[in-house]
């Protein structure tokens, strides 16, 4: 095993996981078209579930954009993704989730999507702590 | 006698040329003088320039330490971007910790493994790229930490090539090679020397 394949490592056995290892392998060898089309398998398989899943097969997106070439591509379906995830965990009301797509949000350098993400976690976390107080 | 003058005045400006030269020579001793003397003081510039995600770090745990979730986040961002711009290994390695401890406040460190991997594995590429050992021990410090053995015994294939025949480097990675796979050791337990 080289350095390049040490992404390929993984103990999860989520669902998307062995697309996202697949994909790793086929931006190691260089093929974009291998990589794409098990970033594909990887979303279908991770939109069904939660914000989670979007949040990982969004960060593996960013590393398609390692073949020359791929970068400004791979980054706005990364950032569409973590979009998605900001919508699934708002849904699901969770502030962990909220918090991990603003992270990733920042890692983008997208500044005002992660403020718009902390502002709605800031939003759960006040009505949480409203209705622990009438409680 | 006009070769004679001439031949003085050519002199007399060499001379002149020395003498402006060790002046010069002089005052740039002794501004590296005091440059170095402010860097060894170890003034908050001097730090900050060594390590420029290093404040916002410390951001980060003044705003765990008040349980300002938001602002913990947004000054690891900050963190994030200057290790990035950095790049050095370091950076990725303290990133990729103060990650885990937003998890960690938040009672949701699971979640927040992937991300901190993701900086240790930019950590790990641009240690060996730098072919610094130490980087590499610290990676592997760092997946140790997080259990994933399969990444620590890569890390330490790496660790080996870069000790060379060097053997008090081979002897380093020997050790932590030894820690590493003492069974006693479980995932979450193992430190980052300072």
């Amino acid at each position: 095993m080289n350095i390049e394949e040490i992404e390929m490592i993984s103990e999860s056995n989520a669902p998307w996981m062995s697309h996202l290892e697949l994909m790793d392998r086929a931006v190691a060898s260089r093929d974009p078209d291998g990589a794409i089309r098990a970033w594909r398998d990887a979303y279908a398989a991770a939109v069904g579930d939660g914000w989670q899943g979007l949040v990982e097969v969004a960060s593996a997106c960013v590393r398609i954009g390692e073949i020359p070439g791929f970068r400004k591509a791979c980054e706005a379906k990364a950032r569409q993704t973590y979009w998605t995830a900001l919508f699934r965990a708002r849904q699901e009301r969770s502030v962990e989730g909220l918090y991990q797509v603003a992270a990733a949000f920042e890692t983008l350098g997208a500044r005002a999507m992660a403020e718009e993400c902390l502002r709605i976690a800031e939003s759960f976390t006040a009505e949480g702590s409203d209705s622990e107080a009438a409680g | 006698m006009e070769r004679l003058d001439g031949a003085m005045r050519a002199r007399s400006r060499a001379m002149d040329a020395i003498v402006l030269l060790a002046i010069a020579l002089l005052i740039a001793l002794a501004i590296v003088e005091v440059l170095a003397s402010r860097a060894s003081a170890g003034g908050p510039s001097a730090k900050n320039v060594a390590a420029p995600w290093a404040p916002h770090i410390g951001r980060v745990d003044q705003a765990l330490a008040q349980k300002n979730f938001s602002a913990a986040v947004r000054a690891w961002g900050d963190a994030y971007g200057a290790a990035l711009g950095s790049r050095r290994w370091e950076g990725m390695i303290e990133v990729g910790d103060a990650y885990l401890r937003i998890g960690d406040g938040l009672a949701y460190r699971r979640a927040f493994v992937a991300k901190a991997r993701e900086a240790y594995l930019a950590a790990l590429f641009r240690a060996r790229h730098q072919r610094s050992l130490e980087g590499v021990l610290r990676a592997a410090e760092a997946f140790a930490a997080l259990g994933d053995r399969q990444v620590v015994a890569q890390c330490l294939t790496i660790a080996k090539d870069l000790a060379g025949r060097d053997p008090k480097a081979q002897a380093l990675v020997q050790a932590q090679a030894s820690r590493f796979s003492d069974p006693s050791i479980t995932a979450g337990t193992l430190r980052i020397e300072p």
